[in-house]
């Protein structure tokens, strides 16, 4: 599990390392495909949680990340889109990528209490890590300004979303 | 002429009346999981709109003032007649952070 959560660290860290290696970061077809995989990572676990976890609480979380982050990745999808801008493979996307292969491959091995307490529990890290990122390399980073914004629009559902998890995550844990 | 000019009085009373009695429509965007404006007053019987701007599902509720959107879609609108007067806060209950407040004066 732990390995897990390097990866998924790591693959989000590595976009505010290539921040601090190439002067002007991700470029804008960079960021809009670490947000189309970011999102799709988790919406591959909702929809895994849906029919795997034991509480109706987490089933109906899961339910919900698969809404939302649908909602988020067709509006990011509409407006790169419009823009022309082709997202552009790169290594952050392929390490979130692997991580969430990963990690619904452990989760896989899980059931019961187990799967739900360690899908929460990498809910409570990813979306951490989503915002980590975020504000500390994708939002500085977006040269468009409407992708810019969509960014910034967009992240208070990660924010809403670690709160949830978190919740859950402490009402798993009595 | 005077029965002429008592109903000229009789429709401007009644017009004036349905003028000032004319329920105001007030407006609250949800964009950014946000309520904005995050507190809306507005006068009994009047009517608020809330639109999703957000490209994600919300709701609005507050069970005290009977109010409830249910599941309001990306893009989608809901229509409330505040009737009873008070402060309530009502939330997205999708969404624990998202909250406002509705006065009904």
């Amino acid at each position: 599990m732990k390995r897990i959560r390097t990866v998924v660290a790591v693959a989000l860290c590595s976009a505010a390392i290539g921040a601090a290696a190439q002067s002007g970061g991700p470029n804008d077809a960079q960021i809009a495909a670490i947000v189309v995989t970011a999102n799709q990572v988790d919406i591959d676990a909702g929809k895994l949680a849906e029919t795997k976890a034991s509480s109706q609480d987490v089933k109906a979380f899961g339910k919900q990340m698969v809404t939302d982050h649908t909602g988020v990745n067709k509006s990011a999808t509409a407006l790169v889109t419009k823009l022309k801008v082709k997202p552009e493979d790169n290594p952050t996307a392929q390490s979130l990528k692997k991580g969430g292969q990963e990690n619904i491959a452990h989760l896989r091995t899980l059931k019961g209490a187990a799967f739900d307490k360690a899908y929460v529990d990498h809910e409570v890290e990813y979306h951490q890590a989503v915002i980590d990122a975020m504000d500390k390399t994708l939002i500085p980073s977006a040269q468009n300004a409407e992708l810019k914004a969509l960014l910034v629009k967009v992240r208070p559902a990660f924010v809403a979303h670690l709160d949830h998890a978190k919740h859950l995550q402490a009402s798993l844990g009595k | 002429m005077k029965l002429f000019l008592l109903r000229i009085a009789l429709v401007a009373a009644l017009c004036g009346g349905a003028a000032d009695a004319a329920p105001t429509m007030h407006k609250v965007e949800i964009d950014g999981f946000e309520f904005r404006p995050p507190v809306a007053t507005v006068k009994s019987g009047d009517i608020v709109e809330w639109r999703n701007a957000d490209p994600v599902p919300h709701t609005v509720t507050a069970q005290e003032a009977g109010l409830d959107s249910g599941v309001l879609a990306a893009g989608g609108t809901f229509r409330f007649i505040a009737k009873r007067k008070g402060r309530y806060e009502y939330v997205c209950t999708l969404h624990s952070t998202m909250k406002g407040t509705l006065v009904v004066e």
